[in-house]
């Protein structure tokens, strides 16, 4: 028995506007951001009270004072935290702090990129490793960090080299200062994971905000900030950089343009073409629900 | 009888006793109680480097007995051999240049060339090209699931429209208002229901805590033996 040719119905302007081909979407989108890779336009970033407030949080603290600052990102968003990680640092070489970095685990095999890039700013300000700023590798959450607060010299002797406490005078300066508390004057993380916020408002702002003023900022992806909000708006957090976005704005009131830039512009561009297919699909998917309603039903 | 004590009561009470521990520090500021919960941190810390050396015995038994059976016995998946076999070349590559970071003078791998070449001309590229290959799911996803197919969904695809362009700092540049509706929505409505979402955690948390606290929750321990 001969089978019935397949009724096929014939595709309208509609339907052709909601099935456009995925592959067309990436193609646009990796073209407009390769080419603003090699090209950046600079589409302007508009500064935000957030990013305001994070730049004034390390902008209003007096020269000599000690930033903490908790490296906790991978590789994946190397591209939103690395150059959020340079202008936190270029800031507070400008401003002459004394800087102590530590992470648990992948930002040390990292940081050697960022070394680079700030190289010159360390070398212009005389920075010396271990008298201006250290490194340290501490695995461990929470309780760890809790610890580090308390008396980071109960929790490492050493620096991520293996470098003894004893041979760096700002380490021996901690010491010296008493419980590590008194020698925190900000506190800037980095994570991609919401647990990490957390943990620094309990463990920085709740425990020590009103004994010793400490500061606390981060930088979080933009996918987490929601969830970060209610502290900032609490005042828990003096200040959230808000991902890669958040980068830009402070290079931008820092004066000192860089990649996250660059990274936006790649950004904006990607989300307007998103933003168009999406509309385009939308307009065919309900014009083909309209017509279809408006088409008089068949009856004899 | 005696397994049963060591499996079963002597956790549950070094939990009740290190719980207790932490509590009563953060209320009462003594000496005494920061230096124990100092050494729990200790403990913790060298605790975290063995979960590394266990998991990387456990991973290496696993494959090492998968390349084994695929060599002596019935054939498997290729895939899988091979993903096997090529986790274990990593392994015998990261403990060489471990081995010579521990013959350079007990430093830690960044300092040593050779796992920073590694590191980077490998795990770096490969790890970020698998988390920016993501990008394509997502936008793909908007593209076509994103459809005004009811009134609930034009709800939330209104916030998606408004929260994406807000996102974008052109158009926030362009669009008059963008910033300040993209604001209000985050400082009070994103922030209202945060606070909800956190609160009801938070008192989670605390009967969670108070019940892990007294042994009412003991699943931490495993499956129950009967």
């Amino acid at each position: 028995m001969a089978e019935k040719p397949e009724l096929k119905e014939k595709k309208t302007i509609w339907d052709k506007l909601q099935d456009l081909p995925v592959s067309s979407l990436f193609i646009l989108v990796i073209l407009s951001m390769s080419i603003i890779y090699v090209y950046p336009i600079g589409l302007p970033v508009p500064i935000t009270q957030m990013a305001k407030d994070t730049f004034n949080a390390l902008n209003t603290l007096p020269s000599g004072s000690y930033i903490w600052i908790y490296n906790a990102y991978a590789t994946g968003s190397i591209a939103v935290h690395e150059p959020g990680l340079i202008a936190i640092l270029r800031h507070s070489i400008a401003k002459h702090f004394k800087i102590i970095l530590w992470s648990a685990d992948t930002p040390i095999m990292l940081f050697p990129r960022v070394l680079e890039k700030i190289k010159p700013d360390l070398d212009r300000a005389n920075y010396v490793y271990g008298k201006d700023w250290a490194y340290l590798y501490i695995p461990g959450g929470e309780p760890i960090w809790a610890n580090i607060l308390q008396d980071v010299w109960s929790v490492v002797t050493v620096d991520k080299d293996g470098k003894p406490f004893t041979q760096m005078p700002l380490m021996v300066d901690i010491k010296n200062r008493g419980p590590t508390y008194n020698s925190v004057n900000i506190v800037f993380f980095q994570t991609t994971g919401g647990e990490t916020v957390d943990g620094m408002v309990r463990q920085v702002n709740v425990r020590y905000h009103q004994m010793t003023g400490v500061r606390l900022i981060g930088q979080i992806l933009e996918i987490m900030v929601p969830a970060a909000r209610p502290y900032y708006n609490a005042g828990n957090m003096d200040g959230i950089m808000n991902g890669g976005v958040g980068a830009a704005e402070y290079e931008l009131l820092l004066g000192r343009p860089g990649a996250a830039l660059k990274v936006t512009d790649m950004l904006s561009l990607a989300q307007l073409i998103v933003l168009a297919y999406w509309a385009v699909g939308n307009v065919g998917f309900f014009m083909k629900r309209y017509s279809r309603a408006s088409v008089p039903k068949g009856g004899g | 009888m005696a397994m049963r004590i060591v499996r079963r009561q002597v956790p549950l009470v070094l939990t009740f006793l290190t719980g207790m521990i932490y509590v009563s520090e953060w209320f009462v500021r003594e000496t005494v109680l920061t230096d124990m919960t100092t050494g729990i941190a200790n403990f913790i810390q060298t605790a975290t480097v063995f979960v590394f050396l266990f998991s990387t015995i456990n991973l290496t038994v696993i494959h090492v007995a998968r390349i084994r059976r695929q060599l002596r016995g019935p054939k498997q998946l290729r895939e899988i051999f091979l993903s096997s076999f090529l986790l274990a070349m990593i392994y015998i590559v990261g403990i060489v240049s471990a081995y010579y970071t521990v013959v350079r003078g007990w430093k830690l791998p960044s300092a040593t060339p050779e796992y920073m070449w590694w590191y980077n001309n490998w795990y770096l590229s490969s790890s970020a090209t698998a988390y920016a290959g993501t990008l394509f799911y997502i936008i793909a996803a908007t593209y076509r699931i994103l459809r005004i197919r009811s009134r609930e969904s034009l709800v939330l695809i209104i916030g998606f429209f408004i929260a994406l362009l807000y996102t974008t700092p052109v158009a926030t540049s362009y669009i008059f208002g963008l910033s300040s509706l993209g604001e209000w929505l985050d400082r009070i409505i994103v922030t209202a229901a945060n606070r909800a979402i956190m609160i009801g955690v938070g008192i989670g948390a605390i009967l969670m805590g108070i019940r892990t606290l007294l042994a009412m929750e003991t699943g931490y321990l495993g499956a129950r033996e009967e």
